[in-house]
């Protein structure tokens, strides 16, 4: 019940949020110095069919008149024409979409869980010990590490050099694999080309987990529950399975919302490098592209999902600590 | 309001910050672990400083071999000890230039930021009440937007140049300082040393500058020097998916270059090195994170 | 007959950068079956240290010596098995009154029952059943038992902690200055329950505290620990009534200050302050939510009060009854929502805007905590300065002049050596001496403490409280103690004001209220103070109920569901007026005065 009106309030917050995003992109994008529409052909351009062009994009029209038929259209679900695909950006994004999640998702997972289970190793040996240096400053320097940089030199050894797993793409193109849907994943051609992708997100995510846990949990086996818990003669499996495992997993979920930015950056990139055909890439090209409803698709879809992890993350930690959601 | 002691608030606070300043740099020199860092981040400011004369042909000179022709894609050797680029350019040089850019771009965007930061934390902490809601709100906003996507539209809407690198960085990063100060600062609103000097008549100014402002100091300074290595993180990824001014050359920049030249499987020495510099660096400042930490725990078990 | 713990030649170092610690030097003592023996000192000497020690709960890296033998056992020595199946079985103990000794997720029933099960095999029904009795053995019923440790009050917190003490019934229970931090009411609860649960369950104790009367009423036997060292033991009887060292003789002592030469007729004295019907209510609710429908709590609810120069009234009541509310509405770190407070002539409250300057030179406040009511970056010289570069013009030679006056009159001596040091190097007692220097600089005609002395050891809170009343004799300043600790205010205070729930609820002379107290609540407060004379054996009155609190008031007079004499309808449903009279009393029923003789409070 408590939960339930704790997770009403931070839907609210969450719409709040977004009811901030939206006209902050809608403005973003009027700030494009001249006529968007010249972008689609170049500035040579016949004026009539210019004027043609303005009022299939809508450019025409007042200001306030463009944001709330923007903002129409958004509640529709509908984010635009592609200028350089000519098709409906809400389309192609929802392919792209899903080609990131098959990368992101089992990252993100792997990270947090190897991420955290290390950290723990790494505070439960902290006496100096060889273990906790070694994943402490694996870690750091983890940390300090660009991923352009991992993908760039992972990609020259395993796939140029020693030839163990293909270079760019989901799938080998002509081998008769759909490239997209649920049957791509009983394609080992698919596997092959997810590993390393997969390997260097899941290395650039886990070291902020695991120096959270890391901390956390050393603060947490300092804490005066955990000294009565060994006067209480449990053992110290017992302790830091029912006790200390829990209090100290809440500083790793906090951690969340700070790192979904770390991860949309890492997925543009890593995208980038193995040709990934996902949203990430799709931003770059549309960069490059000059395609702003594309790029205005892709930003307010990411920051929209970025509020809504953060929302369910939110959730989450109120379930796990009661102070939060029986205040 | 000027008394008969010279403390006018703006030399107070100029004065803290400098005596903060100095204060933090000792503290750190202390651990063997700052030392380290501050040893780094010192030759890495030297290269920036010393560029000219280090790699006095500049970036993009073109270097040609004994036999005439341009020196290109040359591995790591006594003369080259980068080695050399498909248009034969002198890695090293570039890397030594880079630095200068890097830094530099990086150096402003970090203290753009701490300001903001530094700023907002201050008044949202400090008045509170609406202020602080709505500023709060914002900053919660500026954590949904991830950077990359944002920079990318950025670039894309003004188009490639520096100070769109540099507003990029600071319209989002400003939120970490800017929570850090304002927790720093309500909690010590609720110290009663600043209860008392509100009780002893002290205005609302006089209570922020003399009394919370150079106890929040070294901690928006050593906030300000992790900004550095966040905003040289930034900078190089935005420039390696290209998103840097045509001819700037930075770390990013070189590696942009050595994925784009369709040659890089046979030079592995290309991306290498800017990426090592880029690893160490921010290997060095977030050190300096560390031995900050752990002064931290010597001072609390020196309180208990 | 053998002892259950016998300790020979304990000591405990500590290495430490600036050369090895020593906590506890040569300790030795033993308990035998079914005593009480009380290990007692102030901060510092080594009480806690030496009890972790026993239970072999130090960190690693300290060093400890000696012998401790349990039940037979070496304890130093028994392997990790042996030693986890006598702790919690046998060997249990009760920390001090901490949020953090509760695991904060995990429901306090089922830490209990965790415990339970770890030493018996037990389902889990049967370990949370045990659970659930002995939380209800400590007054904790089946409807609050399955709380998480943030919803508990402190008071629950600590018995919910004895219950798990007791559940497995061991035979020695190390108590950690079980009460520390807690209000006298409960205080005295928690004591009856530890008696109770000694007499019940044949339970040997040890007790570790700073509080005298908690080890008086208790005790068998006390050491008084300093720097780690026993310097007197024996029987609590010999030790309390004729003690031989003359720090134990400092920590016994709280005998009245004496008063100056003043004449204390109060109706020729001017009046310095003058609260008249004032409130002050609190806003809850954060964010968003505060902003839809904000809900006032009366934190002062109609509180009228009056001290003349040179009086000290002393404000007594439990934590959250208004009394540092009423401190925070006088300096404006609260609002006055009605009523007017006048100094002098200055007013406020009303509809006027609030002359703050003025006021601020009148009114001046000691806080609480030493150790945060000083900025760490000033000297003491700049901290005493800041009020007068705050607000006044004056020369250098004036500044300093003030301030070494002020210093001087706090009893810092020499004032001109203490005034270049900085916070870091001044002890808790040289801190709140600074405090009120900075206090008096402005010369104001109101000091106001609150809880100025709880944080200090007891001979220093002497000291200061000492020092307060020769501020009052000397200076003529009027000074308004807040504290918890009637022993405070009976040292000190003229008069002595006592607050339920935002009202007061009695006021009168000090030596009145505290020998004839009328107010049912009143004597209650007065009779929950341990004393430390082991002969006196003082009548009990356990107050039923959780403390109040502002958030739902009880209707009629506040104190009604916790009175023992309150009577149907009048109590529940009408608010008693404080009467007017020189010992004021607002209750519909008070106590009469007893014949002399009679009193508790007399000896």
């Amino acid at each position: 019940m408590t939960l339930l009106r704790f997770s009403m309030r931070r839907v609210g917050r969450m719409v709040a949020t977004i009811v901030i995003l939206v006209p902050l992109t809608f403005m973003l994008f009027r700030a494009v110095p001249g006529d968007p529409s010249a972008a689609v052909v170049g500035p040579d351009l016949d004026p009539s069919i210019a004027a043609l062009l303005r009022e299939r994009y809508g450019v025409d029209q007042p200001i306030g008149v463009q944001f709330i038929r923007y903002v129409a259209n958004l509640a529709r679900g509908d984010l635009g024409i592609s200028f350089h695909y000519k098709q409906s950006v809400g389309d192609i994004l929802l392919n792209k979409l899903f080609n990131t999640a098959v990368l992101a998702v089992p990252a993100i997972v792997l990270a947090l869980v190897l991420g955290s289970a290390l950290g723990a190793v790494a505070a439960a040996t902290s006496r100096r010990g060889v273990t906790d240096a070694v994943l402490r400053n694996g870690a750091f320097v983890g940390r300090a590490t660009p991923i352009f940089w991992t993908a760039t030199l992972a990609l020259l050894l395993f796939s140029y050099r020693l030839n163990w797993v293909p270079s760019i793409g989901m799938t080998t193109p002509g081998k008769g694999v759909v490239n997209a849907g649920l049957g791509m994943f009983a394609s080992p051609d698919f596997w092959w080309h997810l590993a390393l992708p997969l390997l260097v997100m899941t290395l650039y995510f886990m070291p902020e987990p695991l120096l959270t846990m890391r901390t956390s949990m050393a603060d947490v086996l300092r804490e005066d529950f955990i000294a009565l818990g060994r006067a209480q003669g449990l053992s110290p499996a017992r302790i830091i399975y029912r006790h200390a495992a829990r209090n100290a997993l809440l500083p790793v979920v906090t951690l969340m919302p700070a790192l979904t930015g770390t991860i949309i950056g890492g997925q543009v990139i890593v995208e980038t490098i193995f040709s990934w055909p996902g949203m990430g890439r799709a931003i770059v090209d549309a960069v490059n592209n000059f395609d702003y409803p594309m790029m205005q698709g892709v930003f307010l879809l990411t920051a929209v999902m970025a509020v809504v992890v953060n929302g369910v993350i939110d959730v989450l930690y109120a379930y796990l600590d009661p102070r939060v959601r029986l205040a | 309001m000027t008394g008969p002691y010279p403390l006018t608030k703006h030399r107070i606070w100029q004065g803290k910050i400098i005596a903060g300043g100095r204060q933090v740099g000792r503290d750190l020199w202390s651990t063997p672990s700052g030392r380290a860092a501050i040893a780094i981040i010192g030759v890495f400011i030297l290269t920036a400083l010393l560029a000219p004369v280090i790699a006095p042909h500049g970036p993009l000179a073109r270097v040609r071999a004994a036999d005439g022709g341009l020196a290109r894609l040359l591995p790591p050797g006594p003369a080259h000890p980068f080695g050399t680029t498909n248009f034969g350019r002198d890695i090293f040089d570039q890397v030594a230039w880079g630095t200068r850019r890097t830094l530099s771009v990086a150096g402003v965007a970090a203290l753009a930021t701490a300001l903001i930061g530094l700023n907002v934390g201050l008044i949202a902490g400090y008045l509170g009440g609406k202020v602080d809601s709505v500023l709060m709100r914002i900053a919660d906003t500026a954590y949904a937007v991830p950077f990359l996507p944002l920079a990318i539209v950025l670039v894309g809407i003004l188009g490639r140049s520096d100070v769109v690198l540099v507003l990029a960085i600071a319209v989002l990063f400003w939120r970490t300082t800017a929570r850090v100060v304002r927790a720093q600062v309500l909690s010590l609103k609720e110290r009663s040393f600043v209860k008392a000097a509100v009780v002893s008549g002290a205005s609302r100014r006089r209570v922020l500058y003399v009394h919370i402002a150079p106890n929040v100091a070294s901690l928006a300074i050593l906030y300000g020097m992790l900004l550095v290595a966040e905003a040289v993180l930034a900078e190089a990824g935005l420039s390696f998916l290209g998103m840097a001014p045509t001819n700037a050359v930075s770390w990013g920049t070189i590696m942009f270059d050595a994925f784009t030249s369709q040659e890089m499987h046979r030079a592995w020495w290309w991306p290498l090195f800017p990426g090592l510099a880029i690893m160490l660096f921010v290997f060095a400042v977030s050190l300096l994170g560390r031995a900050h930490e752990s002064l931290q725990r010597r001072h609390l078990e020196v309180q208990s | 007959m053998t002892p259950i713990l016998d300790v020979r030649g304990l000591r405990v170092v500590f290495p430490s950068r600036t050369g090895p610690v020593r906590p506890i030097r040569d300790l030795s003592f033993s308990i035998a079956p079914g005593e009480v023996l009380g290990l007692i000192g102030e901060s510092g000497s080594g009480k806690t240290t030496a009890a972790k020690a026993i239970l072999r709960l130090l960190p690693p890296v300290a060093q400890v010596s000696g012998q401790v033998t349990f039940e037979g056992a070496d304890l130093a020595t028994v392997p990790d098995r042996m030693l986890r199946r006598l702790r919690w079985e046998r060997l249990a103990l009760v920390p001090q009154a901490a949020m953090n000794s509760l695991d904060p997720v995990q429901p306090v029933d089922q830490q209990i029952a965790e415990v339970v099960r770890a030493h018996r095999g037990m389902s889990r029904k049967e370990a949370v059943a045990l659970a659930r009795e002995a939380l209800d053995r400590m007054g904790i019923r089946a409807d609050r038992s399955g709380g998480y440790p943030h919803q508990y009050s402190g008071g629950m917190r600590q018995r919910a902690l004895i219950a798990m003490a007791t559940v497995l019934q061991p035979a020695l229970l190390i108590a950690d200055e079980p009460t520390t931090g807690l209000d006298v009411v409960v205080q005295d609860r928690i004591m009856a329950l530890l008696a109770d649960a000694k007499r019940e369950l044949g339970l040997s104790m040890l007790l570790v505290t700073h509080d005298l009367g908690v080890a008086g009423e208790i005790c068998d036997r006390v050491i008084v620990l300093k720097d780690g060292e026993d310097i007197e033991s024996g029987p609590v009887g010999t030790v309390f009534r004729a003690p031989r060292h003359p720090y134990t003789r400092g920590l016994l002592n709280d005998e009245p200050v004496h008063r100056g030469p003043r004449a204390r007729d109060g109706e020729q004295t001017p009046t310095a302050v003058c609260l008249d019907r004032v409130h002050v209510r609190y806003t809850t609710g954060r964010g968003l939510a505060a902003l839809r429908r904000p809900r006032h709590i009366a934190a002062v609810d109609d509180v009228s009060m009056l001290v003349r120069e040179g009086e000290i009234l002393g404000l007594a009541g439990e934590s959250g009854c208004g009394k540092s509310s009423v401190v925070s509405a006088l300096v404006g770190l609260a609002d006055i929502a009605a009523g007017t407070v006048q100094v002098g002539d200055i007013k406020l409250g009303g509809d006027r805007k609030p002359d703050w300057r003025a006021l601020r030179s009148r009114v001046q406040l000691v806080f609480q905590d030493p150790y945060q009511s000083l900025n760490p970056r000033l000297t003491v010289h700049r901290e005493v300065a800041e009020p007068l570069l705050a607000q006044l013009r004056l020369t250098g030679d004036e500044v300093h002049r003030r301030v070494i006056a002020a210093l001087e009159a706090a009893e810092l001596k020499p004032a001109e050596r203490y005034a270049s040091r900085r916070p870091h190097e001044l002890s808790g007692g040289e801190r709140q001496r600074v405090a009120i220097a900075r206090a008096l600089v402005l010369q104001p005609r109101v000091l106001l403490a609150d809880e100025p002395v709880s944080m200090l050891d007891r001979t220093t809170g002497g000291e200061i409280v000492s020092l307060l009343r020769r501020l009052a004799d000397d200076l003529g300043v009027a000074v308004i103690l807040v504290s918890h600790d009637l022993s405070v205010l009976r040292q000190i205070c003229d008069r002595i004001a006592v607050m339920y729930l935002g009202r007061v609820i009695e006021t009168g002379p000090a030596h009145e209220i505290l020998s004839y107290p009328r107010h049912p609540y009143t004597r209650a407060l007065i009779d929950a103070v341990p004393t430390s004379d082991p002969t006196v054996r003082r009548a009990r009155v356990l107050l039923p109920g959780e403390p109040p609190s502002a958030l739902d008031r009880p209707d009629g007079c506040a104190f009604h569901d916790r009175c023992l004499v309150a009577r149907q309808t009048r109590c529940h449903q009408d608010v008693p007026p404080l009467s007017i009279e020189r010992h004021a009393v607002a209750c519909w029923y008070p106590l009469d005065k007893p014949a002399a003789g009679e009193s508790m409070s007399d000896k």
